[in-house]
């Protein structure tokens, strides 16, 4: 930290210190008095016994509401009961989480009440269908850069898309008023052909997009009014918006959907836009059966109507060990006018989500004090429909989505076990119904995985304490996983990219001996021609607090094979320096480019850099011509800032073009500014 | 995952790890909700009820070594709702009841105080310069505003450059 940032920050800290007036005191007094939201406390255990004068009150409102006719409309139209088995599982949770044990407390009377208003016999749920749109083909075989992806076929979600013609890149408003801005730009004259403006009303923040063919859709989160007598805080939904592109790269919108949830992550394949939410649940009083339908997560589909519909009791399945959330999946055609299929599932957070092509794996944690465990739910994709398939319980933590593949109908899953005795890992791999198959030893006793890349019938598994083993482990035997060989560097790599069949690309951080200091950035080659034995080919260290997105999120990450180009947005604090040389950068971050292969190793190709007005001490200027991603098309590169494009010769890195995406023009009708921009301008 | 022990004794009725989790926290979850409220006085309220959560929904908290993560998300839910709920002023009005220029609160010589600060910054670069303050990691309010990391990076190193060429 350097000491600007530090003083500002202690002196921030000082400021607040004269306003703060703890109270503990107080706070225990509440704390003590009110009535502890315990989890059973929430619920009530048992229905009350009616007495009999309200026996003869509800005789007489049933044969009332017989003798109307109303019966038929009362009973599909309230449902209460049709999320019984949903509310009584919510009930459930509370048995696990349960230390003490809180008698029934005052508010049973009006759980009399509420409970008996309920209609005995629950309405029938509408349960949705949608059919399989699946009617388009697989990938062109174009010579671009489409998003780095995990599996083939299954694309995902960023803030630059080249579908090889144009450019789609979403900028957020540096104004900081939530709006974002899509711009559409030409990949073969980089002419900016159209500008798309989201408001903060239509979305909280547009976060990625994707394109497939002339469709363009936005997903992000969306404030969503919440029944705040029932519950608190969770008020996030996730919203998918899809745009058709016409020719001249004009956005005309076609369609919107909505759930419930602080949006999670997403997928596409064939066409079908797959969406994950989570709906936290933070109850402000007791809860009756007859609040499900207000608790259940909600969707609102364009296509469906203006009001936002519960998600029916029979597409609601219930984790082993349910915990009071809702994880919600939809699929949707973003060709066809077909409704969504949406799906839920009562307590399974979806902290880590593996998508293969025919199948959505959630993984949500379950946690005790010495050991994770994580809840895996198979979903089933099918085109626009979702199916749950089952569920099991995996020992461990998971790193990341890349600790999970699908091959051959069986999951593989590489997990940390962290015990109070030292840290474990393991591979598992389970069958299509989620039954063990096999597992290895444990690994690497008191270190933690930090990335894990599938090749074909192959695991590589960087774990790391001190130094980086590199675990290559066959697992082409499901019930049998090997682990054939194990190499130990300095470093870890916390990606871990094919460059082929034997060489893998690896992205993270070198370490001095202690293993707790990372001293820079760090590109390695490892070869697994034998992996009885892997070596370390090549490796290329930046140091000067270098950061890249890349280490952490592949979607930075391009790989351009045919040219053995490796590209990725690097920012550093001070000066970057490789092998004691100072590279000629700003403190802005910049592209990359580094020329990688098995003969030569790793070398350093050549730097794109945005250097309008890097003279000026604008602040904005900096952020906003930061590059975060580089894409190609042909044999030109194009790396994309918040702000600009600049097209480079793929080969020579020479200056084709640069384009600005906006100027304070751009911006000047923003409803609300905050920070008029010319405030900061010199 | 000290802080996710007390929680776990909390949940157990473990008054004294109920207090230690008090004083431990009650600095930054003030600075935190003061970030976004903007006003001294709901500040302190919304932090005394954020702790009442935390005593309240012990019991649903999953240990995953996030806990600090885990009483910052109550605040700034409980924060952002409260201002939804109280409808409250435009943000220039707001700071107008803030500490001004030559006060107690003067951050540096009278012109960097903790108004100037809010008024210069963004909503979220608040947020993070105030986590920051309090030794959050970016992978912790990454978690904490639902961002992702990266993003956090360059908007805490944006909130900086602006107050580096305001206030020197």
């Amino acid at each position: 930290m350097e000491q600007f940032e530090y003083k500002t920050l202690e002196k921030l800290k000082a400021a607040v210190q004269k306003l703060e007036k703890p109270d503990f005191s107080e706070v225990k007094r509440r704390a003590l008095q009110a009535e502890p939201i315990t989890e059973k406390e929430v619920f009530v255990q048992k229905r009350p016994r009616p007495s009999l004068q309200l026996i003869s009150a509800m005789a007489a409102v049933l044969l009332l509401a017989v003798g109307a006719g109303l019966w038929q409309v009362w009973d599909t139209e309230r449902g209460n009961d049709s999320y019984k088995a949903v509310y009584e599982a919510m009930q459930q949770v509370t048995s696990h989480t349960q230390k003490y044990c809180m008698d029934t407390v005052a508010g049973a009377a009006s759980a009399e009440t509420k409970e008996d208003i309920a209609p005995a016999d629950g309405g029938q749920a509408n349960g949705e269908t949608a059919g399989n749109t699946n009617t388009e083909s697989g990938t062109k075989e174009n010579d671009y850069g489409a998003t780095n992806i995990q599996v083939s076929g299954v694309d995902e979600a960023d803030i630059v898309k080249n579908d090889g013609n144009n450019l789609y890149i979403l900028s957020q408003n540096p104004y900081g008023t939530g709006e974002s801005l899509i711009s559409v730009v030409r990949l073969s004259d980089q002419k900016l052909l159209s500008q798309l403006k989201v408001t903060s009303g239509e979305y909280q923040q547009v976060q990625e997009m994707y394109v497939r063919e002339s469709r363009l859709v936005l997903v992000g989160e969306k404030a969503v009014t919440e029944d705040s007598t029932l519950v608190n805080w969770d008020n996030t939904g996730t919203k998918a918006e899809i745009y058709e592109i016409d020719a001249q790269g004009n956005l005309q919108q076609l369609r919107s959907f909505e759930q419930e949830g602080s949006y999670i992550t997403s997928r596409m394949a064939d066409g079908n836009l797959y969406l994950v939410s989570s709906k936290q649940l933070y109850f402000t009083r007791r809860i009756y059966q007859s609040d499900m339908e207000n608790l259940v997560p909600k969707k609102l589909d364009s296509l469906a109507g203006e009001v936002p519909v519960p998600i029916a009791s029979d597409c609601i399945a219930i984790a082993e060990y349910p915990e009071n959330l809702f994880t919600v999946i939809s699929a949707l055609s973003i060709t066809e006018d077909k409704p969504a299929d949406t799906k839920s599932i009562l307590g399974a957070s979806g902290t880590t989500v593996y998508c293969s092509s025919e199948n959505l794996y959630l993984l949500s944690y379950k946690s005790g004090w010495d050991s994770d465990t994580a809840a895996l739910m198979k979903y089933a994709l099918s085109g626009a429909s979702v199916t749950y398939v089952a569920e099991t319980q995996v020992p461990g933590y998971v790193n990341d989505q890349f600790s999970l593949d699908e091959s051959g109908g069986y999951l593989r899953v590489a997990v940390t076990q962290r015990k109070t005795g030292g840290n474990e890992n393991f591979l598992y791999i389970y069958d299509e119904n989620l039954q063990l198959a096999g597992k290895t030893e444990g690994l690497a006793k008191d270190e933690s995985i930090k990335s894990v890349r599938y090749i074909g019938d192959m695991a590589y598994m960087v774990t790391f304490r001190q130094t980086d083993p590199l675990f290559a482990i066959d697992v082409s035997d499901p019930a049998n996983p090997k682990v054939l060989g194990e190499l130990k560097i300095p470093g870890f790599s916390t990606y871990l990219h094919p460059m082929d069949e034997e060489t893998l690309i690896g992205i993270g951080f070198d370490t001095d001996e202690t293993g707790n200091v990372t001293t820079g950035l760090k590109i390695s080659l490892f070869g697994v021609t034998d992996p009885m034995n892997p070596v370390e080919l090549a490796k290329l260290t930046l140091s000067g607090d270098c950061y890249s997105e890349a280490a952490y999120n592949h979607k930075a990450v391009t790989w351009i094979a045919q040219d053995g180009l490796l590209l990725l947005p690097v920012s550093s604090a001070g000066r970057t320096q490789v092998q004691g040389q100072a590279l000629p950068v700003t403190e802005r971050a910049y592209a990359l480019a580094l020329s990688v292969s098995k003969d030569q190793g790793i070398r350093i190709k050549g730097i794109v850099q945005d250097t309008k007005n890097s003279e000026s001490t604008n602040w904005m200027e900096d952020s906003q011509r930061a590059i975060l991603r580089i894409t190609y098309a042909g044999d030109t590169l194009y790396t994309v800032s918040a702000q600009s494009v600049i097209a480079v010769n793929k080969n020579t890195l020479a200056l084709e073009n640069q384009l600005d995406l906006f100027d304070k023009e751009t911006y000047s009708d923003t409803p609300v500014q905050i920070e008029p921009y010319t405030n900061y301008v010199e | 995952m000290e802080i996710d022990a007390l929680i776990h004794q909390i949940a157990a009725g473990d008054m004294p790890a109920f207090e230690q989790l008090y004083h431990t926290l009650y600095s930054g979850v003030f600075a935190f909700v003061l970030s976004i409220v903007q006003n001294p006085a709901p500040a302190a309220d919304i932090t005394q009820d954020v702790f009442l959560q935390v005593h309240s929904h012990a019991q649903s908290f999953q240990s995953k070594g996030h806990g600090k993560a885990w009483v910052m998300k109550i605040a700034r839910n409980l924060a952002l709702n409260e201002c939804k709920r109280k409808r409250w002023e435009p943000l220039e009005e707001q700071i107008q009841s803030l500490p001004q220029p030559g006060d107690s609160y003067a951050l540096r010589d009278d012109v960097m105080d903790l108004g100037a600060v809010f008024s210069l910054l963004g909503k979220q670069e608040r947020e993070i310069v105030m986590l920051r303050a309090y030794g959050y990691q970016h992978d912790e309010i990454s978690e904490i505003l639902r961002m992702p990391q990266g993003t956090v990076r360059w908007r805490y190193a944006k909130a900086m450059k602006k107050l580096r060429t305001q206030t020197l």
